[in-house]
């Protein structure tokens, strides 16, 4: 099968868009914990190394295994083959032969990316085997793209991006003569959600609660994290909204800064104009905003000038690198071309 | 250092290979491609007929040993997997 992927590999969950064969199927998530096992156990066994992993839910309900996260070093092209296979698992759950073209997002955003990357992806050649099924993957273009900034690329009524994820806190402007650009900031890594969920699984109220509801024990930040992602808010009765309106200080105050970061550019950009900014907010941390500080928190954005999306604002890098993927097709360069160009 | 692999292109195989060229074209011009999907695939179902014959082809110097090894592993050796290490339940289990 001909298959496109355009996969954003987050610090908490990677968002994967599939186009099957040129048809766009459903969007979904995959936990981005990996776990790297004995060759014995069961999961994911690359056939070129003989190395078997675990990624998503089955890697959060273990014990065993090296356990990774982007979140661990910020290095998200580590152990994205395994994201990759696991993604392909989702697709085609029978296995089978599959030409692979590679959409990646990525924070740290280069030149000769691409390569590091499919350094990374050679380890699907030859394939991957899991639950006895067989994958064969020949990796036919790759290309990589500016996470949570390449927003702008296609949205001109926007001057200004935030994408508040997991791990990170992703900002850019639209230069009016130097075009999108990347806003660095000062505290944009692991200044994401990951800052809020520590805080809650450290909480006295939130523990006493979850005693009370009879569970065993609180989730582990991973399976929290995933629980979020996914907007399961209530289990029995806890309802993790109530226990996480008081760190929402944190992340908003990041925000504010990134804010101000923009109109300053914006500002030094045109000093003689009146720009009047108008900044998109994407990504699961703008859900998660929502959703605990409901219409309080949609006005808060509003005075800050940042405009929560309605439609799926977590797989926002997705749909923008398939809309400029559609627009421009050589943004996926052919493995073989890169390779002879190396 | 490089090893070369010479193949005699003998009909069977010549044929073969028009059948893969015209179903893939893109690999005529990458010998060395074909090779190593070929001997990928072949590995791969060695690997298997040698999972589906497990147990069942025992050699008779190799009977009453208690292990044997095979191209997968050890067999007579139980394999412990992730379920057999841990006997409980993982405590996020209960938070599906």
């Amino acid at each position: 099968m001909r298959l496109e992927i355009y996969l954003d590999r987050g610090n908490g969950s990677s968002k994967i868009l599939p186009i099957v064969e040129g048809e766009k199927r459903a969007t979904f998530k995959i936990p981005s914990v990996t776990r790297k096992m004995e060759p014995f156990q069961d999961g994911i066994m690359f056939l070129k190394s003989g190395q078997v992993y675990l990624c998503g839910e089955p890697a959060i309900k273990t014990f065993l295994g090296t356990r990774y996260t982007p979140l661990d070093n910020n290095d998200k092209i580590r152990e994205l083959a395994v994201v990759v296979a696991a993604a392909l698992i989702e697709i085609f759950p029978g296995g089978g032969p599959v030409e692979l073209s590679l959409g990646i997002s990525s924070p740290i955003f280069h030149q000769g990316i691409e390569r590091e990357i499919i350094k990374e992806l050679s380890k699907l050649e030859t394939g991957f085997r899991y639950e006895g099924r067989d994958y064969v993957v020949l990796l036919e273009r790759v290309g990589a793209f500016q996470e949570g900034v390449i927003f702008l690329d296609l949205n001109p009524a926007f001057n200004g991006v935030i994408d508040l994820g997991q791990g990170t806190l992703l900002a850019g402007f639209r230069h009016p003569e130097e075009g999108v650009k990347t806003l660095p900031l000062s505290d944009g890594n692991r200044g994401g959600c990951n800052l809020i969920i520590s805080s809650l699984l450290s909480d006295d109220r939130f523990l006493k609660a979850v005693k009370s509801a009879g569970f065993s024990a609180a989730p582990c930040p991973d399976k929290l994290s995933s629980l979020l992602s996914n907007g399961r808010w209530q289990f029995k009765e806890i309802d993790f909204r109530n226990f996480l309106k008081p760190y929402m200080k944190v992340p908003k105050q990041r925000l504010e800064n990134a804010v101000q970061a923009i109109k300053t550019e914006l500002k030094n950009a045109s000093p003689y104009e009146d720009i009047v900014p108008r900044i998109a907010f994407i990504g699961g941390g703008s859900s998660l905003i929502r959703c605990v500080g409901g219409d309080a928190a949609e006005r808060w954005c509003e005075r800050h000038h940042l405009e929560l999306l309605k439609d799926s604002p977590d797989y926002q890098t997705v749909y923008q690198m398939y809309a400029a993927s559609q627009l421009d097709p050589s943004r996926l360069m052919r493995v073989s071309a890169r390779a002879e160009a190396a | 250092m490089t090893n070369r692999l010479y193949v005699h292109r003998t009909q069977a195989l010549e044929a073969l290979l028009q059948e893969l060229w015209r179903l893939r074209p893109e690999l005529k011009d990458k010998a060395a491609m074909t090779v190593y999907m070929g001997t990928a695939a072949l590995l791969r179902e060695v690997k298997l007929s040698a999972a589906a014959m497990n147990g069942a082809v025992v050699s008779s110097g190799q009977v009453g040993k208690p292990a044997v090894e095979t191209l997968i592993g050890v067999k007579g050796v139980a394999m412990p997997s992730s379920m057999d290490l841990s006997c409980e339940p993982h405590p996020n289990e209960q938070w599906d």
